[in-house]
């Protein structure tokens, strides 16, 4: 099992490189985050292409994947609720899983939907801490530790303590910010993919 | 004259439309859109999944419950029935024009 570690957001890149690696024997069989992981096989001529659909029920993710079976697609990875599905075709027959640029740009809208959701839904939470946020205290993180006296412990006492309350500070003092940080990271996103919908969409297949 | 907004269909919709006049499931109707349209609309299944979560969502469309089928089958709604056929109109009348303006101009010769 070889493993490998990428960051795709266009899919023709992503599917030109998952292509490419089946081709030179290398199959992914597995996806978890950013890791790809894939098995060792014979070379096989064979096109990775990628769809992006979540699902309400099981049944509707296996009805699904029987339609691209049944189409010369088999599905490798993916679950009912990654978005990301992957498929490798079965014969030379099957071109393609999506037979126009309309339909393949709404992968990207799809998917944009979901980072907006992400960040909406992290921005309420922003909005339920944003007393929290002390832009002056930011300069002195000194008054995110509670503990009593901890700035007048001795060295080891003070190191344990200091270490042991850290974590609590960070997310005191900063855990708006974290959080804005990560909501702003969603939109940045919804944006690229916005912006690939429209590139896809334009492009004549 | 207030149209129906979702007029004209595409050529995609149009045909999958036609197709489900009888119930069918998903290969079912590449197969049917394949042989309707002489050959020319091929769908693949990524672009029939899409169209199908759309219709669904129009009320054109609707899945039927079937027993002994892992496959889910749809048929064309009382609502699709009606937007295929408006459809149908809109194109007969275009093609009633263009044939008149052909034949007055006598550019081409109509065949009948």
């Amino acid at each position: 099992m070889m493993r490998k570690i990428k960051w795709f957001m266009d899919y023709s890149k992503e599917e030109q490189w998952l292509s490419d690696m089946w081709n030179q024997g290398y199959r992914l069989v597995k996806k978890m985050g950013w890791h790809y992981y894939f098995s060792t096989e014979s070379k096989e001529n064979r096109m990775v292409r990628m769809d992006y659909q979540t699902f309400k029920r099981k049944e509707d993710f296996q009805d699904y994947i029987l339609l691209f079976a049944d189409s010369g697609w088999k599905h490798i990875v993916g679950t009912k609720d990654s978005g990301k599905q992957y498929f490798v075709q079965m014969n030379d027959k099957s071109n393609d899983i999506f037979s126009d640029a309309s339909s393949k740009a709404d992968c990207y809208k799809r998917m944009m939907q979901t980072f907006l959701l992400l960040g909406i839904t992290f921005s309420s939470l922003l909005f339920i801490y944003k007393d929290t946020l002390d832009i002056q205290a930011l300069t002195n993180p000194k008054v995110f530790y509670y503990t009593p006296g901890l700035w007048n412990l001795t060295s080891w006492e003070f190191i344990g303590r200091f270490l042991f309350e850290t974590p609590f500070a960070i997310m005191r003092g900063y855990g708006t910010l974290i959080i804005l940080l990560f909501v702003m990271m969603q939109l940045m996103l919804a944006v690229r993919a916005w912006w690939l919908y429209q590139k896809t969409k334009e492009r004549n297949n | 004259m207030n149209r129906d907004k979702s007029l004209p269909l595409t050529e995609t919709v149009y045909y999958i439309l036609l197709a489900l006049r009888q119930p069918a499931h998903g290969y079912l109707i590449m197969q049917k859109v394949e042989e309707l349209s002489a050959g020319n609309v091929r769908l693949a299944a990524g672009t029939l999944y899409g169209a199908i979560e759309n219709l669904l969502k129009l009320k054109y469309i609707e899945l039927i419950s079937t027993t002994n089928t892992r496959r889910k089958v749809y048929q064309l709604t009382k609502a699709g029935e009606t937007i295929l056929y408006l459809d149908y109109q809109r194109m007969e009348h275009m093609l009633m024009i263009t044939k008149q303006s052909f034949k007055k101009a006598g550019e081409y010769d109509a065949k009948d």
